[in-house]
């Protein structure tokens, strides 16, 4: 009589710098918390700005992206690699502090005209320190405010995987657990979104 | 089937990130070494990826983890109120709440006492009455006033009422005793008893409880023994003089209960 033998399935262990860190915090030391923000809160920050397109919405909503990671760590089960799991909680938060400022016409109101420079000058003045040419800096950053937004005017998926691929680096692969898609729709999503971009600066440019 | 321009520039995005099969690639890069129109939408793909590419990304403000920190102890010192915590706090809390709740009692209790069943609660009918203390010489007065109720087995035969019962003394003050009940003989044998002058006695089911400032005891008689106990009397016309004397004679039972003056050891 053939016995079939259950064969103990090995969990895919995903190697995560971040594990380290995660461990020590949920046996308490919360230092380790603490410099699991400090390595990513550029990146949550600055994602959370160039979605929502306000340094005030930005600080607000990467607060609460740390505040759920704090709360439900130890939920992370390390499936998935903890920087994706973060972009994930990132944007979700954004995509719902987007439905609340959309419901309030936040983006029909002329606040995000130039967003880069109508806001803390934060980034007019990282500028400032590369130097260059004035005339060509001018322009320069009259192109960045455009980019910008026209970012902003991008359709929220589109603008999601535009993100996520050309400014976070994040690989199809990436963005497909981050997002909870399948490898081809990020494909063709990211396609559609540059397409998008293109048309809209070569209108803009084109004039 | 021969690709044209647009099927083309539907894999540019992807070029651009190298994610093509190798012989996809190699024919789009046949296409676009002849087909400059698709050179150029390449060109224009690849400005639009670098213009986000190259955005500037603004720093976390320098004091984001200290803010962080404070709300997450804020967190933690107030705990999240759940929704129906919430709702009955704020409800509570309301200046009409007291007077809402009154008008609702009333309602309540008008309609409880309206459509309730009606009981007809007869008058229990007690040995003695409890106001009735029991103490030293009381026993001469009140007996007869008090409606005692047959215990089960006693017949009215077996009762006794002796103006001539007791001791010489006793006889010579002519007092009289009626032992109907097990708490009546009770009662009188502990009268009898000279230590317990100043205790106080309450009456009980088949018996009585002591109290004296040391100790609390309760004395209690079966019917069996109540019975054979008036019969003993009615044969020699002597009480006891004591209790211990009357808990030998009659097989009392006799037991301390905890003294709720006195704190527990």
């Amino acid at each position: 009589m053939a016995v079939r033998r259950k064969g103990k399935r090995k969990k895919a262990v995903i190697s995560d710098p971040d594990q380290k860190l995660i461990k020590r915090f949920l046996k308490g030391e919360e230092g380790a918390f603490n410099q699991l923000v400090l390595n990513y809160q550029n990146r949550v920050y600055g994602l959370c700005y160039q979605l929502l397109g306000s340094l005030d919405e930005a600080e607000e909503v990467a607060q609460e992206v740390f505040l759920t990671v704090y709360r439900s760590l130890k939920n992370f089960r390390g499936e998935s690699r903890f920087s994706t799991w973060l972009y994930r909680v990132t944007v979700n938060h954004c995509k719902n502090r987007m439905k609340y400022l959309g419901r309030r016409g936040y983006y029909q109101s002329d606040s995000l005209e130039e967003p880069v420079e109508t806001e803390k000058g934060e980034i007019s003045r990282q500028l400032e320190d590369e130097a260059q040419d004035p005339l060509e800096h001018l322009e320069q950053k009259e192109i960045q405010i455009l980019v910008r937004k026209k970012i902003m005017d991008l359709d929220e998926d589109h603008r999601v995987v535009i993100l996520l691929r050309d400014m976070e680096g994040l690989s199809y692969q990436e963005i497909a657990r981050v997002l909870d898609l399948k490898e081809g729709t990020v494909k063709s999503r990211i396609h559609r979104a540059r397409a998008e971009l293109k048309t809209l600066l070569e209108k803009e440019l084109g004039k | 089937m021969k690709k044209d321009c647009q099927e083309f520039q539907q894999e540019l995005s992807a070029y651009l990130d190298d994610q093509l099969a190798p012989e996809v690639k190699s024919e789009l890069e046949a296409h676009l070494r002849l087909c400059p129109s698709c050179q150029q939408e390449l060109e224009l793909f690849r400005a639009a990826v670098q213009a986000v590419q190259t955005l500037p990304t603004p720093q976390a403000p320098e004091d984001f983890l200290i803010k962080l920190r404070r709300r997450i102890e804020e967190q933690a010192e107030y705990q999240p109120v759940s929704f129906w915590n919430r709702i009955t706090t704020k409800l509570v809390a309301h200046p009409s709440f007291l007077a809402i709740t009154m008008v609702m009692l009333f309602i309540g209790a008008f309609f409880l006492g309206r459509f309730s069943p009606q009981f007809n609660f007869k008058p229990v009918s007690h040995e003695l009455e409890p106001a009735f203390a029991w103490k030293g010489t009381a026993v001469n007065y009140g007996w007869e006033q008090v409606s005692v109720p047959q215990p089960e087995g006693a017949s009215p035969v077996m009762a006794v009422s002796y103006s001539a019962l007791g001791s010489p003394e006793q006889k010579a003050r002519r007092e009289r005793f009626i032992l109907q009940t097990p708490t009546q003989l009770i009662i009188t044998l502990i009268n009898q008893d000279q230590s317990f002058k100043e205790a106080e006695v309450y009456p009980i089911s088949q018996g009585a409880v002591i109290i004296t400032k040391e100790k609390v005891l309760r004395v209690t008689i079966s019917n069996p023994d109540f019975l054979k106990a008036l019969k003993q009397i009615a044969q020699t016309g002597l009480l006891p003089t004591s209790l211990s004397e009357a808990k030998e004679k009659f097989s009392l039972k006799i037991e301390e209960l905890p003294n709720p003056l006195k704190p527990l050891p």
